[in-house]
């Protein structure tokens, strides 16, 4: 086919664009601005954004996919100890990575036989102790997030996981073992308060789970004399 | 000490009106020393709590601490220092605030020791923002370890002025006995 200098190139995109020769131009107008500058009228513009209500912990709480998130009130975050442990059939332990505002960050786990974390008043800020998770709470402001870990629990069995706080009030959230390490909870400190969201994720092991959530496990347990 | 201090004894106390040429902010101190053994340490709080005429807390955020950082009103505040103290301004007090009651605690971590059994030489001290010490009251009996928490003093109104009182009144019930008797929910 004969090369034409003279036919439109429609293939080529920014050709098209081009007016021909001898088109008028129409002018469009530009978007219609708001016909006033009250805040009135932007707030109408603006698309609703639905604030769900804080839930806090007054008694028990059950997390669940449809309820999964909590909030600890000033007191109850930073007044004695946050104990978490596993209760039903289907077995399970627990472990936990965590991480301080200073960026510092590590793993509690007995399977890493890591049981502590650095001490504020000569306390781990997160210790297993037994089967026990514990959280000192004196120092929360010092805690920037955890997650909690759950391995080896049964498939079909749920095992609940039980925090509770000085005040008798507890935080619960059931789990199956749908991956060798399930993912439980995720704690964070924001301004003074611990926000508690459900997860349920799965992991081949607590160090994928951590790695997963961004946690830059730095911290080496002392070595014990 | 600074030798112009007011000393207190349990049960006795002071006129800040008379004291203060202006009636300002006070700087409440607290102070004490904890014999350390092997194990962990007893980690005390100090807190105020900000009552109404009957006693009782105006609300469940009039207890200051290192988390709660203000009354709702700004008047009664916690220094976020390496020293512990809460800073009072005693001129922006509401009117229905009938007293402030200072508690020290020891946090009752589920790891022992939350009690004031290792404690030793603790105090109180009312402070103007220039650092001069006006009244100190060191509690005659600190260590006890029955004790898990302790109202070391309270600022309270006496007519048309404000008055300090040391109180050295130690609780086993710990702090949730405190927060029952104040109407406080922690």
């Amino acid at each position: 086919m004969a090369f034409s200098r003279t036919a439109p190139r429609h293939e080529i995109t920014y050709l098209r664009r081009r007016p021909k020769v001898g088109e008028e131009r129409v002018a469009r107008p530009p978007p219609r601005a708001p016909s006033s500058l009250s805040l009135g009228h932007a707030e109408q513009q603006r698309p609703k954004i639905a604030v769900a209500p804080v839930r806090r912990v007054d008694g028990r709480a059950i997390l669940s996919a449809d309820a999964p998130t909590v909030t600890l009130h000033r007191r109850q975050s930073a007044i004695g100890s946050l104990v978490l442990g596993l209760f039903g059939g289907g077995g399970g332990a627990l472990s936990c990575a965590w991480e301080l505002v200073d960026g510092e960050a590590g793993l509690v786990s007995a399977a890493l036989d890591v049981r502590v974390s650095p001490e504020f008043g000569r306390r781990p800020i997160v210790q297993l102790r037994k089967d026990q998770l514990i959280i000192g709470l004196r120092h929360v402001r010092r805690l920037r997030r955890l997650l909690l870990l759950a391995s080896d629990l049964d498939e079909s069995r749920p095992t609940r996981l039980v925090g509770e706080l000085h005040d008798g009030g507890t935080v619960e959230s059931p789990h199956t073992g749908i991956a060798a390490v399930v993912a439980t909870l995720a704690v964070y400190q924001v301004d003074g308060e611990l926000v508690i969201r459900r997860e349920n994720f799965g992991f081949p092991s607590a160090e994928a789970a951590a790695g997963a959530y961004g946690f830059s496990l730095t911290w080496l347990p002392p070595v014990s004399r | 000490m600074s030798p112009a201090a007011v000393r207190l004894v349990r049960g006795s106390n002071a006129s800040l009106s008379e004291l203060l040429p202006i009636l300002g902010t006070v700087v409440v101190g607290f102070g004490w020393k904890v014999i350390e053994g092997k194990g962990p340490i007893a980690e005390l709080v100090p807190s105020a709590i900000v009552c109404n005429a009957a006693g009782l807390a105006l609300s469940d955020e009039h207890l200051v601490f290192f988390n709660q950082l203000a009354t709702p009103d700004g008047a009664v505040e916690y220094v976020e220092d390496d020293d512990e103290q809460i800073e009072v301004d005693l001129a922006a007090i509401p009117e229905d605030v009938d007293k402030i009651v200072f508690v020290v605690y020891a946090d009752p971590d589920l790891r022992q020791p939350g009690n004031f059994g290792a404690v030793r030489n603790a105090y109180v001290r009312i402070s103007d923002r220039s650092g001069a010490e006006i009244v100190r009251y060191d509690i005659e009996d600190s260590s006890d370890i029955d004790v898990t928490a302790m109202i070391f003093g309270e600022i309270y109104r006496h007519r048309d002025t404000w008055k300090v009182r040391a109180v050295g009144q130690g609780y086993k019930t710990g702090l949730k006995g405190v927060a029952k008797d104040f109407g406080v929910t922690i």
